[in-house]
């Protein structure tokens, strides 16, 4: 991955979720690529498809969240980690940038 | 994405894909994350639409407007807005009763429907939460939720205390659960000239199987199936769901 983009996406989503959080323990919240949604950050369900949905806004369509999250099994989703967030992000953008 | 309902609330709602539309309704403290997966599995041939009911996840908190007929009043209001065309219904639980509380009011504007887990007849529902009264929160959960969600509220965690805060909210400042529970069931001659064809689906473990399998019966041109799970089909059995949806939306 090209490291300057996942810098960049990281901060980007690391941002954005504590936002959808919007409770004060979470703007001294450590978040990166290893951190799981699950064990530290405990989104709501509903926070999740916030999260997408402002991501969307960020990146545009080409994002494509419920293509993405349906991809994969279930099983994958409750291991969620943020890296694979940002993996897909700096997929989905720097393809566009080449297209 | 919002849509207003006739009442002036804000509905939060997201559309996805191409194709016939299909509008994907979840349950009592549910929420469109139910759908979301199924939904993306769906996208590549159907327009689908989800979106939070009043009182649940990114949509307004109204007092009252619980009851089926209301619900299905902010359906119109969503199918209005988004959908040109008649379109298939898809609902889990309570959102399965909305979706036919709407389509025997207005079955032009339904192609098909799938009714994933409905609490039919409400009477039985009705008289299982009727036990539970009285033997306290945990038992209430330990009934009523699925168990990722019941982990999450035993867990004490940030996503259990969420959970709880929506279900106290839904409880203490809104006519929810007073308005399911005075609920009248459709009468069996309107089911029996339902017009758009319909599948019911349920768990085999789900206390809903018999009703599920009653209404199969009353309705004209239905048909059952049954997967293995029990009332969280959407959680439980999500690749399965998905098949059987995918088959039912695209016929």
């Amino acid at each position: 991955m090209n490291e300057i983009a996942t810098e960049q996406v990281l901060a980007t989503v690391a941002q954005t979720i504590r936002e959808v959080i919007g409770e004060d323990w979470a703007l001294d919240l450590e978040i990166g690529l290893e951190t799981p949604f699950g064990d530290e950050i405990e989104l709501e369900s509903i926070e999740f498809v916030a999260l997408g949905e402002r991501l969307t806004q960020h990146y545009g369509q080409r994002l494509d969240f419920p293509g993405w999250l349906s991809a994969m099994d279930l099983d994958t989703i409750i291991a969620l980690r943020v890296g694979q967030l940002v993996e897909h992000i700096v997929r989905c953008t720097s393809e566009l940038a080449t297209a | 994405m919002h849509v207003r309902t006739r009442d002036g609330l804000s509905l939060h709602v997201q559309a996805f894909g191409q194709g016939p539309p299909v509008v994907m309704l979840h349950g009592i403290s549910g929420n469109m994350m139910t759908w979301y997966w199924i939904a993306g599995r769906l996208r590549q041939r159907q327009r689908v639409v989800l979106f939070d009911l009043r009182g649940h996840g990114l949509s307004e908190l109204s007092a009252q407007g619980y009851g089926v007929e209301a619900m299905a009043d902010d359906l119109d209001a969503v199918l209005r807005e988004l959908v040109a065309q008649p379109v298939a219904l898809v609902g889990h639980s309570y959102g399965a009763m909305i979706a036919l509380a709407f389509a025997l009011r207005e079955p032009a504007r339904v192609r098909r429907m799938a009714l994933v887990e409905p609490p039919y007849p409400f009477a039985a529902r009705q008289a299982e939460l009727a036990q539970l009264d009285g033997r306290g929160a945990e038992a209430v959960a330990d009934a009523l939720l699925p168990q990722p969600l019941r982990d999450a509220v035993i867990a004490g965690g940030r996503r259990g205390r969420r959970f709880l805060e929506r279900g106290r909210q839904l409880v203490e400042s809104t006519t929810c659960f007073e308005e399911c529970r005075k609920l009248q069931d459709f009468p069996t001659s309107a089911l029996a000239r339902l017009a758009p064809p319909l599948l019911v689906i349920n768990g085999s473990q789900s206390s809903c199987l018999a009703g599920g399998k009653q209404l199969t019966s009353i309705a004209p041109d239905a048909r059952h199936v049954e997967l293995s799970g029990g009332h969280n089909l959407p959680g439980e059995a999500a690749l399965a769901l998905s098949e059987e949806l995918a088959r039912f939306c695209h016929a």
